[in-house]
C-alpha cells in the first residue's frame, strides 16, 4: 500500500508538470513571436525628447524640414506623458515606414534635477509602451536641452532592462547642460556627479554626438559651453564614440538651435539613413 | 567494486562528511524553498509571474519587499553553507573538544576576506567562498581546525573556566595559521576562481561537439560532486554565452532552430537534458521516492520534490550525501553521459531541433527543452523518456548505495 502511495505521488508529479506545459507553451508562443517580429523588424525609429517648458510639438518645425526630401517622409507619433503615467497620443506611424519619428513630451515640463529624474521615469513608461506596440530592435535618440539629460539619466538607470532585446545605436544631444549653469566641470552639480557615478551603465556600443550652440564665445545665450562640454567626462572612453560639435551662425541661440540649418544637416548626416548615398550607389559611380 | 566503496564509505573522514551534510540539510532545505519562491514565483522576471501574466496584478512594493525577505532567508541559509560545513566538519572531527566549530567559522571568514579593501560598500567577504561554490575549501578548513583541536586541545573539563582556557591554545594556533594564509592571499592577490576556473567555464561554453561536450561536462560534474560546484553554478546563473546568443538570434531571424550555427552546444544540451540541478536531480528524487528502503530518505525526497522541480536540489544533495560519494559520482555521471549521448544522436538525425530559444528564470527544468526549441513536442517527449531511463539507471546505483549504507550502519551499531 505504501509503495502504491509513492507511485501515485510520482505519477501526480508528472501530470502536474505536463499541466504546467500548457500555460508555458502559451507564453512561449506569444513571446517568441514578438521577439521574432522585433528581431526581423527593419524599423529603426528616431525617438526625440524636447527640453524643459516644451511640449511634444516642439520638433514640428524640425520634422517639417527633415521631411522636405524627395523620397523619404518620416511619419510622426507624438506622445505626452501625464504625471499619473497616463499618455496622450497624437499622430501615427505609417505602415512600412522604416524610420518613423517618435516625440515624447511631458505634461510636467518644468526644469530642475528632481524633475529630470521624474521625466526619465515617465519616459520609461512611454518607451515600454512603444516597444510593446512597435516591434523594433534598434532605435536612435535625440534630445534637445534637458531632453538630452533625460536621455542620459534613462540610459544609465533604465536602459539595461531592455538592452538584451533593443539596442540604442546613436544619441545626439543638442545644447544639453550636463553641469547645469556651471561653466567649469570642477564645480560639480549633484546631477553631474550622479551622471559620472553611473556612467558605467551606459551602453558600450553607443555613438554619441553632443552639439553645442555658439551664440557667444562661451555660451548659446542660455547654456554655458563648459556645461555642454562636461558631457565628455560622462561619455568619453565609456561609449564607442563621442563627438562634440560646435554650431555657430545666425540660429545658434539655445532655443533656435533646433531648426538651425547646420543642426538639420548633422541630424540627416549622422542620425537618419543617408538616402543621397544610397541613390549614388544605385546609380553607380560617376565617371 | 562494492567492497571498495564499502571500505571507503566506512572511513572516519567520509562518515564525518556525511554527518555534517545531513546536519546542514534542514537549514539548506529552507534556503532552497526561499530560493525557489523568489526565483520562480515572486520576482517580476519569474516563470510564474510571466506565464500567468501577473506582472500588473502584483504590487511593486509587495514584490520588492517579499523578494528582500526571501533573499534574507536565502543568504542566512544556502548563502552561508560553506561556513556551516566548516563548522560541522570541525565539530565532528574534534567531537570531544569545545570551540572547534566556531573557530572554523572565524578561520574561513578570515580566508574569504576580499582582496579589494577599497570596496567598502559591499560585504567584505567573498560570497562564493561562504556559499557552497567551494565547499571543498570549507571541508579542508574544517578538517584542519578539527585536527588542531584534537592535537593541541584537551577533552571537555567539568570546570567552566578550565574549559575556556583549554581551548585557548588550539584557537591561537588556528588563528596564526589562518592569518598567515590570509596575509599571503591578500599580498599575492590570489584569485583562485579567475585563474583556475574561468578557463574551464569558457571550455564549457565553447564545447560544441559530442566529444568536447562529454569530456568537459563529465569533468565539471566530477568537480561539482567533489565539492567544487563553482563552474556548473556559474553556467546556470550566467545570462548566455556568445554562442547561445548567436543561436538565439539565428532562430529569431529564421523562425526556427534547426539550422543554428552551434547545433551541439554543450551548455544548452547539459543544462536542459542532463542538468545536475534539473532533469538529473528530478530523476534522483523520483528514484528515491519509488525505490528507497530508508524511510528518512523518502521523507527527504518528498521535501525536496518541490524545490527540485524548480531547479534547486541542494536539500536533497545534502540529505542523501551525494557529495564525495563515489557511488553517486558514478551514478550521476552515467545518467548525464547517457542523456548527452542520446540527445546528440537525436539532434544529429534531426529528430529534435537544437536548443536556441530563451527560457524564463525559475522555469521547471523539465520544460526547458520544450521551451528552448520553441515548443517542439518531440523535445518534450524525449525529456520524459530520458526521465524514465534515468530513473531506471539510478535504481541500480541507489540499491548499491543503500546496500553499502546498511552494512556501515549495522557495523556502527
Amino acid at each position: 500500500m505504501k509503495k502504491n502511495k509513492y507511485w501515485l505521488g510520482a505519477i501526480l508529479a508528472i501530470i502536474l508538470l505536463t499541466a504546467m506545459t500548457i500555460p508555458t507553451a502559451k507564453w512561449m508562443t506569444s513571446n517568441n513571436k514578438t521577439m521574432s517580429q522585433r528581431r526581423q523588424s527593419k524599423m529603426t525609429p528616431l525617438i526625440m525628447i524636447p527640453g524643459s517648458s516644451a511640449t511634444a510639438n516642439r520638433f514640428d518645425g524640425l520634422i517639417k524640414i527633415l521631411n522636405k526630401t524627395k523620397d523619404q517622409k518620416h511619419s510622426v507619433l507624438r506622445i505626452t506623458v501625464n504625471e499619473n503615467n497616463t499618455m496622450t497620443f497624437d499622430g501615427s506611424i505609417s505602415k512600412g515606414d522604416e524610420e518613423p519619428i517618435i516625440v515624447v513630451g511631458f505634461k510636467n515640463n518644468s526644469d530642475g534635477y528632481t524633475n529630470i529624474k521624474r521625466q526619465a521615469d515617465w519616459f520609461d513608461q512611454a518607451f515600454y509602451q512603444i516597444m510593446q506596440d512597435f516591434h523594433f530592435h534598434k532605435f536612435k535618440a535625440f534630445g534637445h536641452s534637458n531632453g538630452g539629460l533625460v536621455w542620459t539619466y534613462w540610459l544609465e538607470h533604465y536602459y539595461s532592462s531592455y538592452s538584451s532585446e533593443i539596442k540604442v545605436t546613436k544619441l545626439m544631444t543638442l545644447g544639453s547642460p550636463y553641469n547645469f549653469k556651471e561653466t567649469s566641470y570642477t564645480m560639480k552639480t549633484q546631477m553631474f556627479s550622479d551622471f559620472l557615478k553611473y556612467k558605467k551603465n551606459l551602453p558600450k556600443s553607443l555613438i554619441v554626438y553632443s552639439l553645442l550652440g555658439g551664440k557667444t564665445y562661451t555660451s548659446d545665450g542660455l547654456v554655458p559651453e563648459g556645461s555642454v562640454l562636461a558631457g565628455k567626462y560622462i561619455f568619453q572612453n565609456q561609449v564607442k564614440n563621442y563627438m562634440s560639435i560646435n554650431v555657430t551662425g545666425t540660429d545658434a541661440q539655445h532655443s533656435k538651435l533646433v531648426e538651425n540649418p547646420q543642426v538639420v544637416k548633422l541630424i540627416k548626416e549622422y542620425l537618419l539613413k543617408n538616402n543621397n548615398r544610397r541613390d549614388l550607389m544605385r546609380k553607380g559611380p560617376r565617371n | 567494486m562494492s567492497e571498495l566503496f564499502y571500505r571507503l564509505r566506512k572511513t572516519h573522514l567520509i562518515r564525518i562528511i556525511e554527518k555534517s551534510m545531513l546536519s546542514m540539510m534542514p537549514i539548506l532545505m529552507i534556503g532552497a524553498y526561499a530560493d525557489v519562491l523568489a526565483t520562480s514565483f515572486v520576482s517580476y522576471d519569474s516563470w510564474f509571474i510571466n506565464v500567468f501574466n501577473l506582472t500588473y496584478k502584483i504590487n511593486e512594493v509587495f514584490e520588492v519587499r517579499t523578494l528582500a525577505f526571501l533573499h534574507a532567508i536565502q543568504f542566512a541559509t544556502t548563502g552561508i553553507s560553506g561556513l556551516l560545513l566548516a563548522y560541522f566538519i570541525a565539530s565532528f572531527t574534534a567531537k570531544k573538544r569545545d570551540g572547534a566549530g566556531i573557530t572554523a567559522i572565524s578561520v574561513l571568514l578570515m580566508l574569504s576576506f576580499k582582496n579589494n579593501l577599497a570596496d567598502n560598500k559591499t560585504m567584505p567577504f567573498k560570497t562564493t567562498v561562504l556559499n557552497y561554490n567551494f565547499i571543498l575549501f570549507s571541508l579542508v578548513v574544517g578538517l584542519i581546525v578539527g585536527y588542531i583541536f584534537n592535537r593541541w586541545g584537551t577533552d571537555i573539563a567539568d570546570d567552566f573556566e578550565e574549559r575556556v582556557w583549554n581551548i585557548f591554545k588550539p584557537i591561537f594556533i588556528s588563528f596564526v595559521l589562518a592569518v598567515i594564509i590570509a596575509f599571503a592571499i591578500l599580498m599575492f592577490k590570489v584569485k583562485a576562481t579567475n585563474a583556475v576556473f574561468d578557463g574551464l567555464i569558457k571550455q564549457l561554453q565553447n564545447a560544441n561537439d559530442y566529444v568536447s561536450d562529454l569530456i568537459w561536462y563529465a569533468f565539471a560534474i566530477v568537480l561539482y560532486l567533489i565539492g567544487l560546484p563553482y563552474p556548473i553554478q556559474t553556467l546556470y546563473s550566467s545570462s548566455g554565452s556568445v554562442q547561445e546568443m548567436t543561436n538565439f538570434n539565428y532562430a529569431l531571424l529564421h523562425n526556427g532552430s534547426w539550422k543554428v550555427p552551434y547545433r551541439f552546444l554543450g551548455s544548452e544540451i547539459f543544462t536542459s537534458y542532463a542538468g545536475l540541478m534539473g532533469l538529473v536531480a528530478l530523476a534522483l528524487v523520483i528514484t528515491i521516492l519509488l525505490f528507497s528502503q530508508f524511510h528518512r530518505r523518502r521523507t527527504i525526497a518528498i521535501l525536496s520534490l518541490f524545490p527540485t522541480i524548480f531547479g534547486n536540489p541542494i536539500g536533497l544533495f545534502m540529505g542523501i550525501a551525494v557529495f564525495f560519494n563515489p557511488v553517486w559520482i558514478l551514478g550521476i555521471l552515467s545518467v548525464s553521459i547517457v542523456n548527452i549521448t542520446v540527445v546528440t544522436i537525436l539532434i544529429a538525425i534531426k529528430f529534435i531541433p537544437p536548443l536556441a530559444y530563451a527560457s524564463l528564470w525559475g522555469m521547471p527544468d523539465i520544460l526547458s527543452p520544450f521551451v528552448g526549441t520553441n515548443g517542439n513536442w518531440g523535445a518534450l517527449l524525449v525529456t520524459l523518456v530520458l526521465l524514465f531511463v534515468d530513473v531506471l539507471i539510478f535504481k541500480y546505483w541507489l540499491k548499491l548505495d543503500e546496500k553499502i549504507l546498511r552494512r556501515v550502519n549495522d557495523e556502527e551499531k
